[in-house]
């Protein structure tokens, strides 16, 4: 409420209309501009806007005048100049102009028009001379312009900071320009929260992934084009399948208990990011479906990744954990444009570990019995009595060892005028999956924008429509990575043909389940926008996004181990999100005083639903209709969840830019949230953030010639964490057991409507410069992010009914780091370039307060002091080397190894540091990018006691102790026997042996492309032609021989991620 | 001009000014909010229904620890908290002691829950459900409470829901424990039906309420109102049954038993081996207190025999798994039997001695035990009359736990046969895991 009175009353202000009598007396005589400046502003209401540079340019000025027009007098003190003016209201805006003399009246007619980039978006300060004259403009910040009085057969010359000069033709009295921008500029368009900027301008932390960062990558999950290429952003594969989930988390973990994924936006419109299947049941070997996977990344025409308070607190309770912008790509200016996209390539996994040979492992199992003193049985170890020991087969190739196929295609049409805009794009992409059998995934889907502009650029209205669906075909069990551990000479059948059960479950069997997931998504948003006066817009945001995912997972009888049963099964799921959001907004963007003011104000209703029920059917007469729940004779475990969730808010924006050198930057947010009990529903979130480009002053630019681009920024301000369960404050009763054949109802937990988010403090300093006009431009960034008033799960005496509640405490944890960033234009010639990019991430997590830890169900997980994924673990002091036996720490000297006391820090599984370095190089039509991603980090394993089980071992099991005075730290094999050595290996799981540095470097991505030249080309009708080559994941030095050390921390239990290597052609008629 | 645009922006800016009824939000479909649940009286049925289920959860555990913990049982396995019972030392982090608490807690809170929440309502609820389910919920909390102070002492008394008072409410005495079970039982006394609902004998009705007020008056030397309660219950209609029938479900014995889906008790699973040594024994102390010729060591005590030696374990439930028809059991909470029992006990500290003696020569007959004199002594009465609880309740609840307390020779018999029994050993040591969260509750002497 406050904050719109505050706009009030600015806008009665400047609505205020004020006396227009301006004629002008002066003479001066080789005075500065500046003074002329001074004086003109004395005698009329207008105001100078120009920086120090400008005037360093500026020529002395003589001038004699009496009762002059403005216009003439500034006409006479321009004549001279190289720097040219325009009026904005009642300011005079001054611009540095290359050519520029002065404004001369001579012409037939009037031109307006508008400066876009390829994307659409206006661009501002682009210069627009007429050829021959002294005639220019200068685009505002709409990038609009207008032109008076020039002649129909003239030429424009557009020009600009960052861009190549170029020529064009105006046809009519109303065109659009499009200017191409250079990489790696500072005044390249960053979208923020409700609005956009420039690297030079803003003052939060933003990293940016463009649409050609995308294209290069041939990826299914959009969210892997972030990998590695965002400081502070730290992106998990958590499995390599396709739809498998990716995790994404911004300068650490802030959260004991709730959520810590970022806020995705996709178009405006907020995106359920966790996948929503109902439940593990009919997840197949891909795990938890990624609702990004249903997103085309072609479709995406940038992701911004929202980091700091001041580009954060806008978005209030839910910024707490970053927030990730997405937009889709947008129809452009220009001729009517096919653009044809294929390409196709195969998969591997993109890494086999290292297990025994059949031979070592033989020899491992015997010593086990051996050294135990057990004579080996049928029953204990088949591996060496009962199968062939002369046969072996590598599990890891039987299991992932395959190549799929992938294709991709995109086809856009897109076009357009000043007026109208449009893009209609289709797309669909096949990908089989490195496992055997028929498992594959396919996705298919259309995106469709368009974008109206009323003649008088008073109106506009954007809309877009992106549907897609997908359907996933996939084995069964999430575990199939398990079985790389058979033994060697394991066989799936016994010699009668049947399969063989003995001990372990079949590989084979396993395949025969399957699972089906489908998914539909439709993203839909409309953008209405009416500029009232030319510095005030309102506009509406309307969007609505709905995902659905059926899911169908089946358990055949043969799939069965008949001593456990043949009752055959499956599982059904269905799975729906949706939401809404309206967001009316005022922007308002004036020049006051020596600067520009932008404001931004507005409010947003969201509403999401999440619903899904699953049931298990059973008693099939025939396993062929598995799929079919009509078909089952018995349906059992229904369940079925529901959640409401609705979100309002106002929220505002204030920025001043002055003195082309200081920009404050205030944010403001007021959210309310059904996910907090009626007296907590609403909180207030903001920030401030400051930059000062010191590169602008005088001195430094006296002193400093090298330094091109300088700027210090920091912010500070409170965000809040809202991922918390829904309802938490509501007492609700649920279905409970049946007594006396009713079904009882049962309270389901302790309310507390007392509860609130979790505040998240974030300060951020950074340091921005560029050095040999930009061509190197470097970021250094600390940030210190507290994350305070945590919500947890409360403990309370059971007394009251519960032992816990969620409840706020006062725990704190801090999330601390340094983030690097440089791009580098290393050469740069006509026909040659190489440019360099890197960003490297120094993250520290902290648990710096946690009241009555001891006594909460975290007491063993976390440690004051420490970081929130410590790893507390027996410490393994070696191998003895007279007996072989594994030894550990007795921290209390009881002489056992015991749980809690026995385990001590032995690290953390969060990264010590990790990011990523891209060098591209393009020589005449040819492109090339070599992208590099790298982690320093530890992960848990689990290394086995050698030769314990039937199961084969990671290579290095091959170093076991095997005589006394073996000095080695693997132990020595054996069986279960009462030995010591035996004893002894219970712990050696739950030990910092089984604790590995899991530090890898990946080649990411490697892409060729090929321009054919346009010379070629223009007799095909074809505008353009590329022709590509792109590999994902070609290879990854590790430390470790794990099977991947992305996917979950480096255990072997899920499937790695692939390599992928494609192919591709590009056409645009 | 202007105007028109100030009117815009303030019309614009009203739109978007956060109204709270926009942030209101349906309860989830797939859950009830309290108020939900007590305005109609099929969910307020559901959620007294929901009442009982949680005692299923913990009569087996309750009544074969202590059976181990007194002079009852014997212990043939090796769990290891399980073990403390039998050599008297519970450590304060024994999940079986921290489960009775919270398993009785647990269900005061859901009482509590459900008379506040019939006592709020105000629409949809019939006013007899009202009545009766206040009733049931006061009886049941009283149940607990009586389990409570019998096992640990002094407890915290709760009667809300509230966690600002309950999270932190520190130990009440036993006196106003008890004051609180009286008047929750008059209350169910007087609000419930003499009929069950729906026909079995599976929910409280006025008589279960009768029974345990009998008790509660007993264990507080009350004998007047524990004799006029007793007495109540037996003329009302009940009739005891043999032996062999007692347990099944809705007995003519049976006063309030707990249901069941396929006819066999927890205890029958929990006493009746079906090969090898029976976990849970009968005592050689038990086995040899029984009388020669008591029926009742013959129909409610099987042996087995294990590589030459004789087991003996509990009989009293005959099912161990699904039973279909007139033979399934239910556990048996109250029953007529105990009522006479009470009565005699009642009326013999009443002097009413041959009352106490006719009382007692009923379940004795019913043993095929010969009847007692009607002119032994008061004392020997008494002594009586614990034996007869003894052969007649065994494996059965609590009571020889209880009844050992409150006679005051608890310490006399298990000195005898636990060489690590203490006086302070009458009292279940307080959960750890619960002081360490209320730092208002004390521990008990001796833990």
């Amino acid at each position: 409420m406050k904050i719109l009175s505050i706009l009030l009353t600015v806008f009665s202000l400047q609505l205020s209309a004020r006396g227009y009598s301006q004629r002008i007396t002066l003479s001066l005589k080789n005075a500065a501009l500046e003074k002329l400046f001074k004086l003109v502003e004395q005698q009329t209401d207008y105001k100078f806007v120009y920086t120090e540079e400008e005037m360093e340019l500026s020529k002395p000025v003589s001038i004699d005048v009496k009762n002059e027009s403005l216009d003439n007098v500034l006409k006479l003190s321009f004549a001279n100049q190289t720097l040219g003016y325009s009026f904005d209201e009642k300011f005079i805006i001054i611009k540095i102009a290359d050519k520029s003399r002065e404004q001369i009246v001579s012409t037939y007619i009037d031109l307006k028009g508008k400066v876009v980039d390829e994307n659409g978006n206006a661009v501002a300060g682009i210069t627009i001379h007429v050829k021959n004259t002294k005639k220019f403009t200068v685009s505002d910040n709409i990038g609009d312009f207008e032109l008076k009085d020039i002649s129909p057969n003239d030429i424009l010359v557009i020009s600009g900071a960052e861009m190549e000069s170029f020529e064009i033709k105006p046809e009519g009295t109303l065109i659009t320009i499009t200017v191409k921008k250079k990489v790696n500029t500072l005044d390249e368009t960053i979208l923020i929260a409700y609005g956009s900027t420039t690297r030079r301008i803003n003052t939060g932390s933003v990293s940016k992934i463009t649409s050609k960062d995308i294209s290069q990558q041939p990826i299914s999950n959009l969210l892997s084009a972030i990998q590695g290429r965002s400081a502070g952003t730290f992106v998990q594969t958590e499995n390599g399948l396709p739809g498998g989930n990716i995790k994404i988390q911004i300068r650490g973990q802030g959260s004991v208990a709730s959520g810590t994924a970022p806020l995705y936006i996709i178009d405006g419109v907020p995106f359920i990011s966790t996948p929503i299947g109902h439940s593990s049941i009919v997840n197949g070997a891909n795990g938890p479906i990624s609702p990004f996977s249903i997103i085309n990344p072609s479709d995406i025409e940038s992701i911004e990744i929202l980091k700091d308070a001041d580009a954060t607190a806008i978005y209030g309770s839910r910024a707490a954990n970053g927030v990730i912008l997405i937009t889709t790509k947008k129809g452009a200016t220009g001729k009517t444009q096919a653009d044809f996209n294929l390409y196709t390539g195969i998969e591997t996994v993109s890494r086999y570990a290292s297990y025994l040979s059949l031979t070592d492992y033989l020899q491992i199992r015997r010593e086990a019995f051996l050294n135990a003193g057990v004579v080996p049985t049928i029953s204990k170890a088949p591996d060496l009595l009962v199968w062939d020991t002369t046969k072996s087969t590598n599990w890891q190739k039987y299991i992932f060892g395959n190549t799929a196929h992938v294709s991709n295609v995109q086809a856009n049409i897109s076009g357009g005028d000043s007026i109208t805009r449009f893009l209609f794009g289709l797309n669909n992409r096949k990908e089989g999956t490195v496992l055997p059998g028929d498992n594959w995934y396919q996705r298919s889907g259309f995106h469709f924008n368009i974008d109206h502009t009323s003649s008088n650029k008073k109106f506009s209205a954007l809309s877009d429509i992106i549907y897609s669906k997908d359907d996933n075909h996939i084995i069964y069990d999430a575990s199939a990575a398990n079985f790389v551990t058979l033994p060697p000479d394991f066989p799936i059948h016994n010699p009668d043909g049947s399969l063989n059960w003995s001990s372990i479950s079949n590989p084979a069997a396993l395949l025969l389940r399957k699972s089906e997931s489908k998914g539909n998504n439709l993203i839909a948003n409309v953008n209405l926008a009416y500029r009232i006066l030319p510095y005030l817009t309102l506009s509406i945001n309307g969007g609505y996004t709905k995902t659905n995912l059926d899911q169908i997972s089946t358990l055949p009888k043969t799939a069965i181990n008949p001593a456990f049963g043949s009752l055959s099964s499956s599982s059904f799921a269905n799975s729906s999100g949706e939401t809404s959001i309206i967001e009316p907004q005022i922007n308002f963007s004036k020049f006051i005083q020596e600067g520009k003011l932008t404001i931004v104000a507005g409010g947003t209703y969201q509403q999401s639903n999440l619903e899904s029920e699953s049931v298990q059917g059973s008693n099939y007469s025939n396993d062929d209709l598995l799929e079919n729940i009509g078909a089952a004779g018995t349906l059992s475990s229904q369940s079925n969840s529901f959640t409401q969730y609705k979100y309002i808010s106002l929220f505002s924006r204030l920025n001043y830019f002055f003195h082309n050198k200081y920009i404050i930057n205030l944010n403001f947010r007021r959210d309310g949230s059904t996910r907090f009990g009626p007296a907590k529903e609403f909180g207030n979130f903001g920030a401030l953030g400051v930059g000062w480009i010191f590169s602008n002053e005088r001195v430094i630019r006296k002193h400093l010639k090298w330094l091109s681009y300088g700027k210090l920024r920091t912010s500070y301000g409170v965000t809040g964490n809202d991922q918390i369960p829904d309802y938490g404050y509501l007492s609700t009763y649920g279905a409970g057991p049946v007594y006396f054949g009713t079904s009882g109802v049962q309270p389901l937990r302790l309310a507390n409507a007392d509860y609130s988010w979790e505040s998240n403090h974030k300060f951020e300093i950074a340091l921005e410069m560029g050095f040999i006009s930009n061509r190197i431009l470097t970021t250094v960034t600390f940030y210190n992010n507290r994350s305070g008033n945590q919500l947890v799960p409360y403990p309370v005496p059971s007394q009251s009914g519960f032992t816990q509640y969620e409840a706020n405490l006062p725990a704190l944890i801090q999330n601390q780091g340094w983030e690097f960033e440089l791009n580098s234009f290393n050469i740069k010639n006509r026909s040659f370039t190489w440019a360099t990019s890197c960003n490297l991430t120094i993250p520290r997590n902290k648990l710096l307060k946690y009241p009555g830890l001891e006594s909460s169900s975290f007491a063993n997980i976390y440690v004051i002091g420490q970081d929130l994924s410590v790893v507390k673990k027996i410490h393994f002091t070696g191998v003895d080397p007279k007996t072989g036996i594994a030894q550990y720490e007795d921290v209390d000297k009881d002489n056992q190894i015991t749980f809690p006391n026995d385990y001590q820090v032995a690290g953390k599984t969060s990264p010590d540091l990790f990011g990523g370095v891209n060098n591209s190089f393009t020589y005449r039509g040819f492109e090339l990018n070599i992208f590099f991603q790298f982690v320093k980090q530890h992960s848990l394993g689990s290394f086995p006691y050698p030769g314990t089980t039937v199961g084969n071992m990671l290579k290095e099991a091959i170093n076991r102790w095997k005589f006394p005075g073996d000095v080695t730290t693997v132990p020595i094999p054996i069986v279960s026997s009462n030995t010591p050595a035996y004893a002894a290996r219970r712990n050696l799981v739950n030990s910092d042996f089984n604790f590995f540095n899991t530090s890898y470097i990946r080649l990411k991505t490697i892409s060729f492309s090929y321009f054919i030249p346009s010379k070629i080309l223009h007799k095909s009708g074809l505008k353009q032609c590329s022709v590509y080559i792109e590999c994902q994941n070609l290879f990854t030095i590790s430390g470790h021989n794990f099977i991947d050390p992305e996917v979950l921390n480096g255990t072997n239990s899920v499937m790695p991620t692939v390599k992928i290597l494609t192919g591709g052609i590009h056409l645009t008629f | 001009m202007r105007y028109k645009y100030i009117i815009l922006i303030v019309l614009f800016g009203a739109t978007i000014l956060s109204c709270k009824k926009m942030i209101q939000i349906n309860p989830p479909k797939n859950q009830l909010t309290s108020e939900k649940i007590f305005d109609n009286d099929a969910t307020v049925n559901g959620a007294i229904i929901n009442l009982y289920t949680g005692l299923a959860n913990i009569d087996g555990n309750i009544i074969s620890q202590v059976g181990l913990y007194t002079d009852e049982l014997d212990y043939q396995s090796i769990d290891p908290g399980t073990l403390e019972f039998v050599n008297s030392i519970l450590s304060t982090s024994n999940t079986n002691v921290s489960n009775i608490w919270k398993s009785f807690y647990s269900i005061i809170y859901q009482c509590n829950s459900v008379i506040e929440g019939l006592q709020s309502s105000t629409h949809g609820v019939t006013d007899s459900v009202r009545k009766s389910g206040i009733a049931e919920a006061k009886f049941l909390r009283a149940y607990c409470y009586f389990n409570l102070v019998n096992f640990y002492g002094d407890v915290p008394l709760l009667t809300t829901t509230d966690v600002n008072y309950t999270a932190t409410a520190p130990r009440a005495t036993t006196a106003s424990i008890y004051e609180q079970m009286i008047s929750d039982l008059g209350d169910a006394e007087s609000d419930l039906s003499a009929y069950y609902p729906g026909g079995e004998k599976v929910r409280a009705n006025k008589w279960a309420a009768s029974f345990l007020l009998s008790k509660a008056y007993l264990y507080n030397k009350d004998w007047a109102n524990a004799e006029k309660k007793s007495s109540a219950v037996i003329n009302s209609i009940y009739n005891l049954a043999s032996l062999n029938n007692i347990f099944i479900k809705n007995s003519p014995e049976a006063i309030w038993q707990l249901w069941n889906q396929n006819g066999f008790s927890n205890l029958g699973v929990q006493f009746i081996t079906s090969s090898g040594v029976p976990s849970y024994c009968i005592s050689n102390s038990l086995l040899s207190s029984f009388e020669p010729g008591d029926q009742r060591k013959i129909n409610w005590v099987a042996q087995t025999t294990v590589s030459g030696n004789n087991y003996y374990y509990p009989y009293k439930y005959k099912n161990k798994s699904t039973t279909t028809g007139n033979t399934g059991e239910y556990t048996m909470y109250f029953r007529l039997g105990e009522e006479y029992l009470i009565r005699a006990e009642a009326r013999m500290q009443l002097k009413d001695i041959s009352g106490a003696i006719s009382d007692l020569n009923i379940i004795r007959s019913r043993a095929m035990l010969p009847n007692i004199a009607f002119t032994i002594s008061q004392d020997s009465c008494l002594t009586l009359i614990e034996k007869e609880r003894r052969s007649e309740l065994f494996a059965e609840s609590a009571n020889r736990f209880f009844d050992l307390k409150r006679t005051g020779r608890i310490d006399q018999v298990l000195n005898v046969i636990k060489p690590n029994w203490r006086s302070e050993s009458k009292l279940y040591p307080i959960p750890q895991s619960e002081i360490k969260v209320n730092p208002n509750l004390t521990q008990n002497p001796g833990y």
